[in-house]
């Protein structure tokens, strides 16, 4: 009778021995398909949740962060679009954040993009509108659509991701005639017409939002800002499909 | 699932999959979905990768649904990893009962392999086909597995063959009594991939030096039981360098081999639903529809 | 009515006066069809055809490799520094 875990250790075992990442040959041993695979999958994976990095830096650094994204966070859900969210950490703590320190925030961005990408495709209840007309807004909440993000970066991001899209033969040249600039920039991301979209906001409104997401009451959120044009955002953020109901 | 045909967009002729006797169908990736969309009469039904639809909403969502409002839809899975023994994440199967649920695939397959386990004791996935050693232990989670997933979805699924890089000192039975007593236990299906099953009679050659790969293959097929095959899946592969392993990269047309290969189960099994995998330097859609043509003509010739 | 019932009264007529509804969600006529993006599980874990790896093998132990920036990595670090020089300078000669 054979011992009842014995397939279990053995799988733990053979798991391990792919992940282990020394000592690897061009042997082109079993074990060795099994490991480039993993590896390789790993990087073509990311340079998809990632295309704009993916551009910027080519495709043996994406392996070579896929390599470290992996001794952090393991992918755990059968999906490798869910694999990735590490890559900005690991961005950050690289030797290429010196003189590119703008990276992290462009691979937060695509993150963000990403899961915009993904989430479940709403449009705005129309019903619940009439919730606004309650006497007291205090207990009244936006309720944002689905992978709904904002972003601040002190880079211009969107300058830089505009200039990677496909189409963009040259994103230098791309951004040169732009007129590129060294400045920040606010961002709402989110998914409209089932794609990932963002939009340039002012900071006055990126704190809206922010406080938005954060579960503010209707009531607080006139409190915190006094001088937002709510009566403007709201036929706005309809149309952009930020707003999934008022609850 | 909403009925708005996309023929608007793109004018198609009536297909009629009732004159042939058994599917045949294609592998759909996303370059092709635009010629799936408009050319529906060269396929009976496509197979998707399930977990590339596990998104809940977006485009590739939308674009799941305008297909299967046009093709009957096979669900091909490549994480479930039926064969681990810490078993299924039951968040993925989640998943796949919604998409299940969304699309009413009339086939629904994954691999003898396993993809769970633990590392650093943490449950994670191997993003693999990971093999599994033909031994009463692994055959023992393999069964429960498929018995868990065919109560979770409520329908049959098909278990395919896999091409594997390694082999087991352990294995106390051959592959074909491995699967063979997983049908009689579990009532699933096998898929047969007879690319997979050539890959590995060159990449582990007989003892026994007179026996060819495709007569090993033959022999294997002769091991199944007569009624197990739910589905037959054809790929071709790139020739590896000297001493190298062949990688069942579904990169190349059916080789002569493989196609001798399917005109061979094709006489011990009869005519079955039959796929063309092609997943790496894909061709024109016309060329891989041209593939699936062949077997249908195949098909045609052992109707009878 | 006090002012934040205004405003909200406000907002409500807006949205029903511009008759902004929320937007379409594709349908099957989407122009857009043919675009996605390729499946990320259409390789390596994908029906056993470890496409993406291929043949392809790294020699090199990975832990001995460099990240090393290049292409329009390159160019747009030199373009930032740059501005980041001349904003700088800007400042100081704004201060005195």
């Amino acid at each position: 009778m054979l011992n009842a875990s014995e397939t279990l250790i053995q799988q733990q075992s053979f798991l391990s021995r792919i992940y282990q990442q020394d000592s690897l040959s061009s042997s082109q041993t079993g074990l060795n398909i099994y490991r480039n695979n993993f590896r390789l999958t790993a990087a073509r994976s990311l340079s998809l949740t990632y295309p704009v990095i993916a551009r910027m830096i080519g495709s043996e650094n994406m392996l070579l962060l896929a390599e470290r994204l992996l001794k952090k966070e393991q992918p755990s859900t059968g999906d490798w679009a869910d694999w990735g969210e590490g890559l900005p950490e690991i961005l950050a703590d690289s030797e290429l954040h010196a003189e590119h320190i703008y990276l992290t925030d462009v691979a937060n961005m695509e993150w963000m993009r990403h899961q915009a990408d993904k989430a479940k495709s709403t449009r705005f209840n129309q019903k619940t509108l009439e919730k606004l007309s309650r006497k007291t807004l205090s207990d009244t909440k936006f309720v944002l659509s689905d992978g709904l993000n904002v972003f601040h970066s002190e880079w211009p991001v969107d300058r830089l991701w505009e200039a990677h899209r496909p189409e963009i033969a040259d994103p230098k040249s791309y951004l040169s005639q732009e007129r590129f600039r060294m400045q920040s920039c606010y961002l709402v991301i989110y998914q409209q017409n089932r794609r990932p979209q963002h939009q340039l906001i002012d900071q006055e409104e990126y704190h809206w939002l922010s406080n938005v997401t954060q579960g503010l009451s209707i009531d607080a959120l006139i409190d915190t800002h006094p001088n937002f044009d709510f009566v403007h955002w709201l036929p706005r953020a309809i149309e952009h499909n930020w707003l999934l109901e008022i609850h | 699932m909403s009925r708005t045909a996309s023929t608007d967009f793109c004018s198609r002729p009536e297909s009629t999959p009732e004159a042939i006797t058994k599917p045949v169908g294609v592998g759909l990736r996303h370059q092709h979905y635009r010629d799936a969309l408009c050319e529906t009469s060269a396929v009976d039904f496509v197979e998707l990768h399930s977990e590339n639809f596990f998104a809940q909403g977006g485009i590739t969502r939308s674009m799941l649904e305008a297909i299967a409002e046009l093709y009957p839809i096979s669900l091909h899975g490549t994480a479930m990893g039926l064969g681990s023994a810490i078993g299924i994440d039951q968040g993925y199967l989640e998943k796949l009962k919604h998409l299940v649920h969304d699309v009413k695939p009339f086939l629904i397959s994954d691999h003898a392999s396993f993809a769970w386990s633990r590392l650093n004791n943490r449950m994670i996935h191997a993003g693999d086909l990971l093999p599994l050693p033909f031994t009463d232990d692994a055959l023992k989670y393999l069964i429960n597995n498929v018995k868990h997933v065919q109560d979770e979805i409520g329908q049959r699924i098909l278990v395919e063959n896999l091409a594997s890089y390694v082999q087991f000192d352990q294995n106390s039975m051959t592959e074909t009594e491995f699967l063979s007593e997983l049908v009689s236990q579990t009532d699933c299906g096998l898929l047969l991939d007879l690319n997979n099953l050539l890959v590995n009679a060159h990449n582990f050659p007989s003892q026994d030096g007179d026996v060819t790969p495709l007569a090993a293959a033959q022999q294997w097929l002769q091991e199944i039981p007569e009624t197990s095959v739910g589905e037959i899946h054809l790929a071709g592969y790139r020739l590896p360098a000297n001493g190298n392993f062949i990688v069942d990269d579904h990169s190349q047309p059916i080789n002569e081999e493989c196609w001798s290969l399917y005109r061979y189960a094709l006489e011990r099994f009869g005519p079955q639903t039959t796929l063309i995998e092609w997943d790496n330097n894909l061709p024109d859609w016309q060329v891989l529809t041209a593939e699936a043509q062949k077997a249908r003509q195949l098909i045609h010739q052992h109707s009878h | 009515m006090n002012h934040k019932q205004h405003l909200a009264s406000a907002a409500i007529a807006l949205v029903l006066a511009s008759s902004v509804i929320a937007p379409v969600q594709a349908g099957g006529k989407e122009k857009c069809y043919g675009i996605s993006a390729a499946g990320q599980n259409d390789c390596g874990n994908l029906a056993g055809t470890h496409s993406c790896a291929g043949q392809s093998t790294v020699d090199n132990d990975p832990g001995e490799w460099k990240l090393v920036a290049k292409g329009t990595c390159v160019d747009i670090g030199g373009m930032l520094k740059a501005e980041a020089k001349k904003r700088y300078a800007d400042q100081q000669s704004k201060k005195s």
